[in-house]
């Protein structure tokens, strides 16, 4: 009995371990999304002056796994005729769909919406690239210690869950 | 109606003053008009009225070409940078700001300070009686002219949809899209069964173009005023084709004032001359046999 109560302390514990890895990487995948997306979303505005409306169906065939939540979102709010400024859509999206990101993540994308929308294709894209530079610094910087984080997380949870059975034994 | 998607375009505090008119006098606004700083106001009748209380701010200058633009004001860059821009339907916006210079040229319009929105109103009969004494000699060229907002574009319209439902081929250089305002291939405006539309270009191209692709037997254009539209307008008649043009002006003698207007009625191109007049938003027409 002791046995398989042990096991399955031991077990839960690694599974919330492996959780919170699988988390750091949802992260950093949604990171590499976000700013392959304001890639396209730049070139889009400057070269082809496409409307958002027509971005953001381009972006939605584009498969985003972790994105599409927010392309939607974004599309959706587009089509509705509020009094909601483009930023305060966008920032909502934000909000609602890409919890996953870091604060400072979310605000430097917050940060962003206040260029958008209202401006010629130079101011946008300067602030879409301006965006796209922080974004990419943290994803080095994420993609630097995801594997030994990963581990750390796994390791410490495993660890803690054995501790928990010797107290409990 | 026009007026109702122009309001749509306000944000709520603006659009709540104009929401407050009666609809019958709001249904005859020529213009919105919004100045930073100042109350909105309505034009009926070329005189503004005022609406609502507050002052209109930049941002909310903002908004509305956000929100006439479908959040994508880098999509219509090029026609803000010539101080207007389209929208669905014929509404026009001009835009006042300041200007952004890039090579010595007007490249965009940055820190609004003023946006008239135009409606475009038709006026089916409007001048008919004119136009069918101008007939009686057969088709002939005609200029329109009036000074700003004096109802040119809507008579011009008019006459467009009379010639061509009386089987004559028009071809419309429509630059502003405002004599058309084609969405999806289809004119939103009566512009008659035999018309063709060339929009968003520049007219002296487009009415080349037409000439030598559409067979037209009349040209259409509203507001020539550059060297390049004289020219066209040169062009276009020596090949057996009518024009049918508007110009800025008061009056014939206000025309020859200016120098490319000056050439051009010399040159004897237009036989006839349409002159409005707007006294206190009643409009009269007098066509003239130009000399």
């Amino acid at each position: 009995m002791k046995l398989t109560g042990s096991i399955f302390v031991i077990a839960a514990a690694l599974l919330l371990g492996i959780g919170k890895a699988r988390e750091l990487k949802l992260h950093r995948d949604t990171l590499r999304e976000m700013i392959s997306f304001l890639t396209v979303l730049n070139g889009e505005i400057v070269q082809n002056l496409s409307p958002y409306g027509k971005i953001l169906d381009r972006l939605n065939r584009d498969n985003y796994m972790h994105m599409s939540g927010f392309i939607d979102g974004l599309s959706e709010a587009l089509r509705a005729s509020d009094d909601r400024s483009f930023s305060e859509k966008w920032s909502d999206c934000v909000t609602a769909s890409l919890g996953v990101l870091a604060e400072d993540e979310r605000l430097e994308l917050t940060e962003l919406s206040n260029s958008l929308g209202r401006f010629d294709s130079t101011l946008q894209s300067k602030a879409i690239m301006r965006a796209k530079a922080g974004l990419e610094a943290k994803l080095v910087e994420l993609d630097a210690t995801l594997r030994e984080r990963q581990k750390l997380y796994i390791a410490f949870s495993t660890g803690a869950g054995l501790i928990l059975t010797i107290v409990l034994c | 109606m026009l007026i109702d998607k122009a309001v749509g375009f306000l944000p709520q505090g603006l659009r709540q003053g104009f929401e407050n008119i009666p609809r019958d006098e709001l249904i005859k606004a020529e213009e919105l008009r919004l100045r930073a700083g100042q109350s909105a106001s309505l034009s009926v009748n070329s005189r503004e009225i005022p609406v609502g209380e507050g002052v209109v701010t930049q941002s909310e200058l903002e908004t509305v070409l956000e929100r006439a633009t479908d959040a994508s004001v880098h999509t219509v860059q090029s026609s803000i940078a010539q101080g207007y821009l389209n929208i669905e339907g014929g509404i026009r916006i001009g835009l006042c700001g300041t200007a952004v210079i890039c090579d010595n040229k007007i490249s965009g319009i940055r820190e609004l300070s003023s946006l008239a929105i135009r409606i475009p109103h038709e006026c089916k009969g409007c001048a008919e009686n004119e136009l069918m004494s101008i007939l009686e000699d057969g088709l002939s060229d005609i200029l329109i002219i009036s000074p700003p907002g004096g109802g040119k574009t809507t008579c011009l319209r008019e006459y467009i949809r009379v010639l061509s439902d009386m089987g004559n081929r028009v071809s419309v250089a429509d630059e502003r899209g405002e004599l058309a305002a084609v969405k999806n291939g289809v004119p939103q405006f009566d512009i008659g069964r035999h018309s063709d539309v060339l929009s968003g270009g520049k007219k002296a191209d487009m009415a080349m173009m037409m000439l030598k692709c559409m067979s037209p037997q009349i040209i259409a254009m509203d507001e020539i005023s550059s060297i390049e539209d004289m020219e066209a307008v040169y062009a276009v008649s020596g090949c057996g084709v009518k024009v049918l043009a508007t110009a800025h002006a008061g009056s014939i003698d206000e025309l020859y004032s200016h120098k490319a207007y000056r050439d051009i009625l010399k040159s004897s191109i237009f036989k006839y001359c349409l002159v409005i007049e707007n006294k206190n938003g009643v409009r009269s027409y007098c066509a003239e046999r130009l000399a």
